[in-house]
Parts: structure tokens; C-alpha cells; sequence
């Protein structure tokens, strides 16, 4: 596919998150690279975006491609301003939202008797607008009951009398038929024509609690981000903009604006989805396959773990508790420590880091604009670890004075020397980051010595070597401008479509399965999709997966597929693949046990043409800026070496215990390990200890 | 009164004097309870039955040899097995097992009530971690399974009276030897159950997860050193115990008294009292059981492990945060009598163990409530309300098949200060989650017909009880159900002039098909199991008389068969309402109106509301109020026990359903 031409040689990735509007844009002719950051502007976010692109200087005529990712979707969920909305359920299962499947969440909040789920306390359908429509598809997809369609008509008009802008279909065991959904959906079309509409059509899998909420949640969002998109396609086209608008998904990929409109709700997120991205162009162009992300921002740690170069995928998203979804998303993890994690004695009267943040503002302390808590910043500050006079390019100087009156409040009433509880406190938030990396990685079955750790994020590479030691994991990849390496990632990202059907059947001795004709159907419509986007069908990539699980299991698990004919070798293959993993998952097998398969699933990649990897040359000067005091794991370092990340020359070989230091990011190198770039601008820091306890 | 352990109540913060060390006691500490939830995880993922895998009734927890025995260190729950009772069970199997011929990878099974476990169907497998030639730490997982034999499916054995009626009990049992299955222990638990498949699969997960949680304990030993992490499983049981100690001691010392009972004791009709005395001196506090009834004739009683559950109510109000473990345990003890409901001794049968596991903790939150004023909350549901079920499948495709699976459709939780009860959970003791309806169909010869908030059942107040549920359920093969409930005769108590709950109610529908209603309020052709119903068959908990015109005396039931076409009903009750229901808001009462949390009529007779339209109308609304509170004045009206008050019934006799024999 076309996506660049001579007139139009940039492209550019627009990250919208909850606070920064972040832009990146790079020339394929010439290699440059610009980024800009701006306030978002909530509620007209489109406004943010012009105003980044118009600040970073690039006529939009010499735009060919824009990469976009926002928060629109989750921030209208997580504050409940989507859309006003009515559910159309099967009768006796209008409250599958309320019930939550019933539990409480374990953690914190779990003998409060105060707590109440989510959705109990804020609903995102009303309980009044919630319809049950008389109608039932039976276990096996016939029709038990008809759809009594008056019974659709007649909350059709309480709809309109109530003015609601949404509606959500989702039936019973529609997973197996979706005749009566869209028997309704054909009614509601006619009865209120302005109303948004969505089914179990966006991905029609089974587990009706998890469907429901895939398809409440996207008819609560829909309206305003298919709304923000026009106001956004139209503000662009009056700007002069005459390539391509791309929208990142929660699929790891991006679609255009049209095909990416039937279902919004899979761009509910797609920042830390960016990361990813950027992560596995990298794992595909460097040859690290296996890669640990993480990504530290000012509030919280995105991580997830890339085996193969491919993008790492689950079918489940829990926005809240008791509203988990389903439907192919990239599996990224989140704990929340944060470079802004504030530094605290908990209610038990021990030390922890976060979860609450102090932000942007006030920020830390050592910020010195009045914030008063320590936090993770202050304690890598009194550390030495991030050099005051260094910071964001000198842009700010930070304040140790004040980090240290912060972290003495702490540090007094345990008893601890300020020092003492800064190095504590940095180890409990890289033990914290540490212990999130190997909750996704466990029930991968994943070894993690066979990882790299990728650290970004602005404060990523600043905790990575002490995370990659809990770890057990030796080498510590840091990319190049780590701190837009998420908005980066926008740019790298393939063309991505996911289909999925469940057919719920055993594997067969004798090998003999239909699914080759099944994933050649989806593969197909996966291709019609592409194609509508541009792609010609040779350029169009598939990945297949399934979700497998022993007869008289609930809980499948997703097993990605060698590419190839699915004949009777391959299945034998994919038995002993599922026995292998129930072994080093769960710790047993059970070989004796039939195993069924759930539900197939087709995702199309269409990779687009990449950008040019620019590898800086060394600027000029001498590489070490000075030396510091710094204390790395207790031990006080008088004189660690500072280097200018930028001055450093290609392959040159530094010892630890140092420092690397660029505009937005400091890597630390601890005493026993070595750091480079390499040849293509990447740090990497290579340990001799490996005393991490990974299972 | 007698403490087994001295005050320790600190005054810094737990975390200080422990010098640098303290950031390895607080990184140990969480990786011990992420074991516990990386084994729990494993555990629910790859399980067979219903009951672990969905419904999520399971724990994994570990223990550490310490100066005092056994102590549970930390702990991940799903359906809170073991929060209060699981290191009872540790000492019980460790003090007799021979630790001299113990091997690594052996792995123990134990399900006996008397050694600590709640009822023979929740099975205990352990596995003891030897360091340097000793066991030092034991890994715990614990699940119910859905059948383990014996005359009445799915091992609620309503209707018995000794164990030796239920089903299979395993003293402590070794079960892997050296992590090969000891061939004869899983020829006899196979060989006597009734879905050996099933059993099996959640054997091998049940173990799985110890291993899988071996490896983790391991690698941080080898990584701190045994001592370290000794010490930092340590530091979290101490600052767990200083967290509830501070809690308790903000309450003023005294002893405060509930009473409370279940409805009637599984065989006859009478009922058995059960009275707590909570004596609270200082930071410590014991639970006084003395004055409850005798040991009961039925199921109903629990060995003496259960009623000491009651600590989750204490924790609720004092010390909701912090992580369980042996120090949430260390402030309370417990004064059982031996022979009586809450120590009942064997061969007694405590297969039911759930209505006074559940009723402990309504009689410690009423008994705290006293003590802690408008802090107070009220009770919960007090019944979990569950539907064993099973047979053989007879659909195409399937015949053949034998099946058993649980419905638990969650009562309300009591309303609270802070505001209405929690809609939709399972007792406070249990952290059940709803099955997968879709999978339940697909399995099992049944159609989940309806699971839906029951309107007017939570109680009235200020702020509201969370809403209970209404399940109802047909069968597709012949189904033999057991009904598991309490709370049928008496709705659960409100707090601060909060209503009563609606009490548990079951009805049989002998002939239902795609044209029969599922409005809860038509019970026209429906035969009533059990409840409080007026003479015509209305459902009546403040003026109606138990089991008039029903099946049953009792909700606790055995053998209903339900042939293809017929369906059953249940509703599990509400919480309690706190504080008083005419000064609820008017606002918020249509609000509850319009969601159908409460019917129109209720919202009259409760709150006192008047409506004009789908609006208040104010001035009418506050000259009822005012009516309604010198009634209560005079003693001419108190706040009705939630419950519609406007059925479609019929008044003909039902005809009695079949039994199994």
C-alpha cells in the first residue's frame, strides 16, 4: 500500500492521553524527527491535536499518514459521561452488569463492608432503561422461544420517550446465533433511526456477563468517539490534510477511521498499546524476540512480555471490577508505580510506594512547585540517580534539598536515615514493578532468563537494572528517545483486523477437524476488511490462535498457532502444545482428558512500510560529563561516572557503576555491569548477576 | 477473661526500629502473599468442576513452622476457605503426621471437620516444603468439590443426622508420595464418588498449584535466605496483629450480647438459638458462645472450627485492610461448648455448616453494632440460598452423561453508614461467583431461565439493603435437587431503625414452557416449597405462617426431582436497612421506584411516599411521614419486613412433588 509520497514525506503519531497531548512526527526523505507535547483538551480533544500539529511546524499538506491514539473511550467509562443508554437483554438476564459474576475483588477493599461493585454504585445503564425482550436461543443455537418483537417495539418507544442516545443487544447464547439480535437491531433501526446500535456482532464469543460488557461498554462510548472522529476528520481536512488517518486499536494495530467506526469500543485505550508496538518492530528489527516491557510514566508501570517478535494478546479486559470484557486485546499489564508515586507509611504503619501519585502538579517535591510528599522522584534524587542540574535536559533543576525535608517525614518516625529510605524506597518500587512483570508472565509459562528487559518511559531506564536483578534477567535494552516511545510506537504499527468464532468442539483422535475451513472464512473476511482499508490480500499477514482447555474446563487458554495447514500432524502437534502448557502452567497435565477447543481466532496484519531507523551519530564532546556520588543497592559510589547518552560513540564500552543521561531519561549502570549503544542508537546494559527468583 | 497472647499495641508505626532490613521484611512480605496468589490463579484456571473453576470456591494459602505451632502466613482467597480457619487445619495434620519419613513431594489430603475443615466437601490437600532436611513452610489448597460420594448428591445432606450418612472423610491421607499418586487413595476416592472425571481433574489442580507455588517459595528462599524470609513472613503476621489490636482498642470496653437462631435444626421443626457474648477488654477480645442451643438433631450444627469464622465481623468494623493471616487471629479467642450448635461432636453430621458460618457473623456485626453506635451495619442476607444439583443427562449427544453443578444466585448485604448494602454477594464467610450461564447449559441439562435483582428485598431505611436475588431454573433430564437455605421464617435484621431483609422463599413450577411468565410477581400455577405465606398463598413475612400451604416445613430440603417441563424458583433474601426509612430521601426513593429496587406499593407502606405521577408529591409525602412515625410513636406501626406486598397467586392446593426414596 501507498503510504507515503514524494509531496508528503511525514508522518506522525498523536498519543491523547488524560493529561498530555503527545505528537511525533518523522520525514522519510530526510530522517528528521520532531516531537511536541501540548495540555489535552478534554471534551474538544480535537483541538489539542490541531494545536500540537500546527506547533511542531509541519504543513499538513506534507502529511501522509497520521498514526492516532487517545483516551476519549476510557476516560468517558471510568467518569461515566458516555453516552445515555438502554440495554435490550434476554428476559430474566437484564442485570448481568450488576452481578458483576457476584464476587468481590480480593485485595484492600475486600472486608469492607462498605464496598459495593462498581457498577451497583455507578451504573452505566440505569437499571430503568436495562429491557428484558422476550426471546431464547437454546445450549445448542436452535430457537427456544421466538422474539417476541412487540416486546422490542415496546422499548423502542420507552426509548424515545426517554431520550436515550444508545442502545446495546446482547442475548443469551447469542454466541451460537445471532438471528434474534439482529432481529432486534432491525426494529430498533426503524423504530429510533437516530440511535447508535451495537450487538454481540463486534465479537460474537461466549461468557455472556464478559459479552455484555464488550457491548454495553462500546454503545456507551461510540457515539462520542465516532462524534470526536468526524469533528477531528473534518478539522484536519479544513487544515489541509490530505493523506490517511489511522486509529490505534486495542488489537496492537491500527484501522482506518471507517473500519475501526463499527466497533469503538476496541480504541478504549491504546496508549500503552503504542508501547507494545513500538516494542515488537523492535523485537522484529534488532532480533531481541523476547522482550519484557515496561514502561514507567509519572503515575503508573505498563508492562507485558513479547515472546517471538509477536504482539502478546488476551481475551479478557477487566475496566473495573465486575466489568470485564472480551475481545482479542494486547496483553498489557499496569501497576500503579510511577515515577510520581508518592512515598508513604501505609495504614499498618509500613513503607510503601503509591499507589497514589502525586502527578504533574504539584508533582514531586524536588520539583519545587509545592508539592510537599516524596515521592519515587525524590527519592532517586537524593540517591544521586537523576542528577539535578541534568534533568529534562536542564529544562528543570530539582530541588534535593527540598526531596530530602520530604523523604526526613518518612524516614524519622522509622528510624531510617534519609538515605536509607530513599534506597528503600526505590527497591520496594522496583520490587512492586518486578512482581506485576511476573504475574503476566506466569501464566504464559514463559522462563524469563530467556528475556530481555525494554525499559521507556521517562522513568523507565532509571529503575530497570535493580527490576532486571529481582528479575533474574541480565540485559537491559533502553530505545532510542525513551520517553516517546510509546507515541513512537504509533508509527510502527501494522494494519490489524481480529475475527474470532467459538465452536466449542472436542479434538478428535483421529485429527479430523473442520477448522481449516473455519479460520480460511474469517481469514477471508479479515482480507475483505483489509482490502476496504487499502491492502492488497498477497501483503496481508494472518496469525492464527485458539483458545483450548480440557473437556469439563471453563477456562480456555490462548495458544498461538505455527503458521500452516491445520491437517492431522498439526493437530497432534497442538495436543501435546496444550498438554505442555497445562504442565508448565498449572503444573500438571492430564493426557487422558479429551481437549476442547473453544474458539478460533484470525488476526490480519498488512505491515506498513516502516520508517527510517535514524541512528544519531555520536554528537561531539567528551562522552563523560563528571563524576557523582550515587547510591546504588545501599552502597554509596563516590565517583560514578556521568555520561551524555548522545556523546556516546557506537560500541564503546562503558563500566558501572555509571550514569547515562539524556534530555527526558537516566539509565542506570550498576557496579558489576557493562553499557553501549549499539548500532542501532539502542543502550544496552549487560549484568554478571543474576539472582532474580523467576518462576 | 484469659488472653492467650500479650497486648503489643504499638505506638509508632510498625515499620520502625527494623532499620534497612525493613525493606526486605516488606519485599518478602508481598512475595509471600504473591505466591499465594499466583497458586490460587493456577489453581482456578485449570480446575474441572463448576465450583472451582467458575463459581471460584477455592483458596491457596501457606504456613510456617513457628515458636507457637503452624501459623498461616499469607493467604489468596477465592471463596475464603481459609481466611479464619486454614492453619487449624495445618497443626491438625502436621502434629500427627509422622515428619521422620516425610519425603519432598509428598502431599497430604485431609477433609475431616474436626481437624479444622468446615465441611467434609471443602478438601484440603497440603504440601510440606523442606528446607535443609525439615519441613518448614506447608503450602495449603483447598476447594469444594461436587461430589465425594454418599447417598445424597453434592454432599449437602439435608435431612441426616451423623456423618457416617453424608459423605467420604479422609483423616489425613497421603495422596502423592514423593509426587507420584498413591495409586489406592485415588481408587477408593474415584471409585466411590459420582463425576469421577470432575474429581479427579480438581485433584490434579488442587496439587498443581502447590507445585507451581513450590517453585515460587523456593526461588525467593534462594534468593533472601531462609531466615530472611522467616522473618519477613513474621513481620507481616506482626503487623497484621498490631493493625486488629488498634482497631479493637478504639472500642470501649464491655460486653455486648446477640441473639439470633436457625430457623429449625434440619430434622424437626425446632429452631436453635444461638447467643453471642463479645467481651472486649483492652486490644483483645473473646467471643462467648455459652447459652447457644444444644447440639441439633440435623446438619445443621458445625464442628467447632466454623463459629470461629465470626473474627471476619470483627475485622470489618475494626481493621478492614489488613492482609489476613495468623495475626488477624492472635487478638480473639473463642469460647466454644462442647455439644452445643457451634461445637457439635461426632458422629454428628455438619455437612449444611453455611447458615451458622454465615449466622456467626450477622450475631458478631449486631452484637459490634452496640458498641460501635452509627458506625453500625446491619446483616446481611443470612442464608446463602444454594441449589445442588445433578442426575443423568438424557439430551441428544449427551445421554449418558452423569452431571452435578451448584446455583448460587447472592442475597444483599447490610446496609451501612456509609450507604445501601452491596446487591448481589454471597455470605460474608463465602466469595462465590456466579457461574457461566452459557456453560452451565452446554454441560448440564438445564435452562437458567432468570437471575435478576428481586424487587422489595432489600431492607427499607435510610440507606437501603442490598437487593437479594431471584433464580429460577428448568430442567431439560430429570434433576435431583438439594436446597440449602435459612432465614425462611424471619427476614435478617436491620440496624438503626432500619427494616428487615426479605426472607428465602422456593416455589415449584410443574409445568413450564416458552409461553410460562418469569414476572416474579405471578406465581399463578406455581406450587410453593417453602417460605411465610398468607392463607391464599401470598408470600407474607410479617403476617403470614411458615410453610402454610407449602411442601416443606424447612428450606433445607433433599430429593426434589424435577422432571423435564417443570422449573424451580428460588429468592434470596436482602440485607438489612440502617437508620430510618421515612427520612430516606424522597428523591431516592422514586429513583428506587423507577429501577424497580422497590414496587410502588412497598414504597407507600415502607417510606411513606407519595407519588404524583412518576414524581413526589412533597407536601403529601411529608404529612404521611409524620403520620407514619407517631404510629410508630404509639406503637400502632413499624417498618414492614421488605417483601411485595401485590402477588398473582392461585389458591388451589398443590399437589406434592416427588421424592426420591
Amino acid at each position: 500500500m501507498a503510504n507515503k509520497d514524494a509531496s508528503r514525506p511525514w508522518w506522525v503519531g498523536i498519543d491523547v492521553g488524560g493529561t498530555f497531548t503527545d505528537v511525533i512526527g518523522t520525514n522519510h526523505d530526510t530522517g528528521e524527527t520532531r516531537d511536541h507535547k501540548v495540555l489535552t483538551t478534554r471534551g474538544e480533544l480535537e483541538k489539542g491535536v490541531l494545536q500540537a500539529l500546527q506547533d511542531i511546524g509541519i504543513p499538513f499538506g506534507e502529511v501522509s499518514e497520521i498514526v492516532h491514539g487517545h483516551t476519549a473511550g476510557i476516560n468517558a467509562v471510568l467518569s461515566r459521561q458516555g453516552a445515555s443508554e438502554a440495554l435490550l437483554a434476554t428476559e430474566g438476564h437484564r442485570d448481568l452488569l450488576d452481578i458483576g459474576r457476584m464476587d468481590r475483588e480480593f485485595g484492600p477493599n475486600f472486608y469492607d463492608p462498605t464496598w459495593l461493585r462498581p457498577h451497583q454504585a455507578r451504573p452505566v445503564v440505569r437499571r430503568r432503561h436495562r429491557f428484558g425482550i422476550r426471546e431464547r436461543i437454546g445450549w445448542d443455537g436452535t430457537v427456544v422461544v421466538p422474539l417476541d418483537e412487540q416486546s422490542v417495539r415496546d422499548a423502542a418507544a420507552k426509548i424515545r420517550e426517554a431520550g436515550i442516545e444508545s442502545v446495546a443487544i446482547c442475548f443469551l447464547n447469542s454466541y451460537l446465533s445471532q438471528e434474534h439480535e439482529q432481529q432486534a437491531a432491525k426494529i430498533l433501526r426503524e423504530e429510533c433511526p437516530e440511535v447508535y446500535i451495537q450487538t454481540s456482532a463486534i465479537y460474537p464469543v461466549t461468557k455472556e456477563h464478559e459479552r455484555t460488557t464488550t457491548v454495553v461498554l462500546d454503545a456507551y462510548v461510540g457515539p462520542l468517539v465516532t462524534g470526536y472522529l468526524s469533528r477531528l476528520e473534518g478539522g484536519l481536512a479544513d487544515a489541509g490534510f490530505g493523506g490517511t488517518l489511522w486509529m490505534m486499536t486495542m488489537n496492537g494495530g491500527v484501522g482506518s477511521v471507517e473500519e475501526t467506526s463499527k466497533a469503538p469500543v476496541f480504541q478504549l485505550v491504546s496508549g500503552p498499546v503504542g508501547g507494545v508496538s513500538g516494542a515488537v518492530d523492535l523485537a522484529r528489527g534488532s532480533g531481541d524476540v523476547n522482550l519484557l516491557t515496561m514502561d514507567m510514566g509519572g503515575t503508573s508501570t505498563d508492562v507485558a512480555a513479547i515472546r517471538d517478535a509477536q504482539t502478546p494478546m488476551t481475551d479478557v479486559w477487566a475496566v473495573e471490577h465486575g466489568l470485564t470484557m472480551t475481545m482479542p486485546v494486547v496483553d498489557v499489564g499496569s501497576v500503579g508505580s510511577g515515577a510520581g508515586s508518592i512515598v508513604h507509611l501505609d495504614s499498618l504503619g509500613t513503607l510503601r510506594v503509591g499507589p497514589e501519585s502525586a502527578g504533574s502538579d504539584p508533582g514531586p517535591a524536588c520539583y519545587g512547585r509545592g508539592g510537599e510528599l516524596p515521592t519515587l522522584t525524590d527519592a532517586c534524587a537524593v540517591l544521586g540517580v537523576l542528577q539535578p542540574d541534568l534533568f529534562a535536559g536542564g529544562a528543570l533543576k530539582l530541588d534535593v534539598e527540598s526531596a530530602h525535608s520530604a523523604l526526613k517525614t518518612v524516614a524519622d518516625p522509622l528510624g531510617l536515615t534519609v538515605e536509607e529510605l530513599a534506597d528503600g524506597a526505590y527497591r520496594l518500587a522496583c520490587s512492586d514493578v518486578a512482581g506485576s512483570i511476573r504475574s503476566i508472565s506466569t501464566y504464559r509459562g514463559l522462563d524469563l532468563r530467556d528475556f530481555g528487559l525494554l525499559a521507556f518511559g521517562s522513568a523507565g531506564p532509571m529503575i530497570a537494572h535493580q527490576v532486571g536483578l529481582e528479575l533474574g534477567i541480565g540485559s537491559v535494552i533502553v530505545p532510542t528517545n525513551p520517553g516517546e516511545f510509546s507515541a513512537f510506537g504509533l508509527l510502527t504499527s501494522d494494519l490489524r483486523v481480529s475475527k474470532a468464532r467459538s465452536p466449542m468442539t472436542v479434538i478428535s483422535q483421529d485429527g479430523g477437524t473442520d477448522w481449516e475451513s473455519m479460520f480460511a472464512e474469517m481469514e477471508k473476511q479479515v482480507s475483505a476488511d483489509l482490502s476496504s482499508q487499502g491492502v492488497a490480500s498477497t501483503a496481508v499477514v494472518f496469525e492464527r490462535a485458539l483458545f483450548a482447555m480440557y473437556s469439563g474446563q471453563t477456562w480456555d487458554n490462548r495458544l498461538s498457532l505455527e503458521p500452516g495447514v491445520i491437517d492431522d500432524v498439526q493437530v497432534k502437534q497442538i495436543q501435546q502444545q496444550v498438554h505442555d502448557f497445562y504442565q508448565q502452567s498449572y503444573g500438571f497435565s492430564a493426557e487422558e482428558i479429551p481437549i476442547i477447543i473453544t474458539t478460533l481466532e484470525v488476526t490480519g496484519r498488512a505491515p506498513r512500510s516502516r520508517t527510517k531507523a535514524s541512528v544519531p551519530d555520536a554528537e561531539g564532546g567528551e562522552p563523560m560529563i563528571r563524576r557523582a556520588s550515587v547510591r546504588l543497592d545501599g552502597v554509596t559510589h563516590d565517583d560514578t561516572a556521568v555520561y551524555s547518552r548522545n556523546r556516546l560513540p557506537i560500541g564503546q564500552k562503558i563500566s558501572g557503576p555509571a550514569l547515562i543521561v539524556e534530555d527526558y531519561a537516566t539509565t542506570v549502570v550498576p557496579a558489576d555491569s557493562t553499557a553501549h549503544r549499539d548500532d542501532r542508537g539502542y543502550l544496552r546494559v549487560t549484568g554478571d548477576r543474576k539472582e532474580g527468583h523467576s518462576a | 477473661m484469659t488472653t492467650t497472647t500479650e497486648p503489643t499495641l504499638n505506638s509508632g508505626p510498625s515499620g520502625a526500629g527494623r532499620g534497612q532490613e525493613l525493606i526486605d521484611l516488606e519485599t518478602v512480605r508481598y512475595g509471600l502473599i504473591e505466591v499465594c496468589r499466583d497458586m490460587h490463579q493456577a489453581l482456578m484456571r485449570s480446575a474441572f468442576s463448576p465450583i472451582v473453576r467458575d463459581i471460584n470456591d477455592c483458596t491457596a494459602a501457606m504456613h510456617m513452622r513457628t515458636d507457637h505451632g503452624w501459623e498461616m502466613v499469607a493467604s489468596w482467597e477465592g471463596c475464603m476457605q481459609h481466611a479464619f480457619t486454614s492453619q487449624h487445619i495445618c497443626n491438625f495434620t502436621m502434629s500427627e503426621w509422622d515428619e521422620e519419613r516425610l519425603d519432598d513431594g509428598d502431599v497430604i489430603l485431609v477433609n475431616d471437620p474436626w481437624r479444622g475443615a468446615i465441611h467434609a466437601s471443602d478438601i484440603n490437600i497440603l504440601r510440606p516444603i523442606r528446607i535443609n532436611g525439615r519441613a518448614e513452610f506447608v503450602l495449603h489448597s483447598t476447594s469444594h468439590v461436587v461430589d465425594l460420594g454418599g447417598p445424597i448428591p453434592g454432599g449437602f445432606a439435608n435431612g441426616v443426622q451423623t456423618c457416617f450418612e453424608e459423605q467420604l472423610k479422609f483423616p489425613p491421607t497421603l495422596l502423592y508420595a514423593n509426587n507420584i499418586p498413591v495409586r489406592p487413595v485415588f481408587n477408593y476416592l474415584l471409585e466411590n464418588v459420582r463425576v469421577p472425571a470432575s474429581v479427579l481433574g480438581d485433584v490434579r489442580a488442587l496439587n498443581g498449584c502447590l507445585a507451581i507455588g513450590e517453585q515460587r517459595l523456593r526461588g525467593l528462599v534462594d534468593r533472601y535466605g531462609h531466615d530472611k524470609v522467616r522473618a519477613g513472613a513474621n513481620y507481616g503476621i506482626e503487623i497484621t496483629e498490631a493493625a486488629m489490636r488498634a482497631g479493637i482498642a478504639k472500642i470501649a470496653d464491655g460486653d455486648y450480647r446477640a441473639e439470633d437462631e436457625i430457623d429449625e435444626d434440619g430434622v424437626t421443626g425446632e429452631a436453635v438459638p444461638l447467643v453471642l457474648t463479645l467481651k472486649k477488654r483492652g486490644d483483645s477480645i473473646e467471643v462467648d458462645y455459652s447459652d447457644s442451643g444444644r447440639q441439633p438433631l440435623g446438619n445443621v450444627g458445625t464442628a467447632w472450627c466454623e463459629a470461629t469464622r465470626c473474627i471476619e465481623g470483627i475485622k470489618f468494623i475494626v481493621d478492614p485492610t489488613s492482609p489476613v493471616n495468623s495475626g488477624t487471629l492472635r487478638p480473639i479467642e473463642a469460647l466454644l461448648p462442647p455439644g452445643s450448635a457451634v461445637c457439635s461432636l461426632p458422629p454428628t453430621s455438619v455437612s449444611n455448616h453455611v447458615d451458622i458460618g454465615g449466622r456467626v457473623v450477622n450475631l458478631v456485626v449486631q452484637a459490634m453494632s452496640q458498641a460501635v453506635g452509627d458506625r453500625a451495619i446491619a446483616c446481611d442476607s443470612g442464608t446463602l440460598g444454594m441449589l445442588t444439583l445433578g442426575g443423568v443427562d438424557t439430551r441428544l449427544g449427551h445421554v449418558g452423561n452423569p452431571w452435578a453443578s451448584f446455583a448460587l444466585a447472592g442475597g444483599g448485604w447490610g446496609a451501612t453508614w456509609k450507604g445501601d448494602g452491596l446487591t448481589f454477594c454471597t455470605l460474608a464467610i463465602g466469595n462465590c461467583r456466579t457461574s457461566v450461564q452459557e456453560h452451565v447449559e452446554r454441560e448440564s441439562p438445564l435452562v437458567v431461565l432468570q437471575h435478576e435483582i428481586m424487587p422489595d428485598s432489600g431492607g427499607a431505611g435510610l440507606n437501603r439493603g442490598g437487593n437479594g436475588a431471584v433464580y429460577t431454573i428448568a430442567a431439560l433430564s430429570e434433576t435431583v435437587i438439594t436446597v440449602t437455605g435459612d432465614r425462611s421464617r424471619v427476614g435478617t435484621k436491620g440496624t438503626q431503625g432500619g427494616g428487615r431483609g426479605m426472607p428465602f422463599y422456593g416455589w415449584l413450577f410443574p409445568d413450564f414452557d416458552a409461553t410460562s411468565t418469569l414476572d416474579v410477581l405471578d406465581v399463578r400455577g406455581a406450587e410453593p416449597l417453602f417460605g411465610m405465606f398468607d392463607h391464599d398463598g401470598t408470600p407474607s413475612p410479617d403476617n403470614g405462617v411458615f410453610g402454610q400451604g407449602a411442601h416443606y416445613q424447612t428450606s433445607k430440603i433433599s430429593g426434589i426431582v424435577l422432571k423435564p417441563g417443570q422449573a424451580i424458583r428460588v429468592i434470596i433474601g436482602g440485607g438489612g436497612g440502617w437508620g430510618d426509612p421515612l427520612k430516606r430521601p424522597a428523591n431516592r426513593v422514586v429513583d428506587d421506584v423507577l429501577d424497580g429496587y422497590h414496587t410502588r406499593r412497598f414504597a407507600e407502606a415502607a417510606y411513606g411516599l407519595v407519588l404524583d405521577g412518576d414524581g413526589v408529591d412533597e407536601a403529601a409525602t411529608a404529612e404521611r411521614r409524620a403520620q407514619l412515625d407517631r404510629d410508630r410513636e404509639a406503637g400502632n406501626w413499624q417498618v414492614p419486613t421488605a417483601c411485595p406486598l401485590q402477588w398473582q397467586t392461585t389458591q388451589s392446593i398443590p399437589s406434592a412433588p416427588q421424592r426420591t426414596t
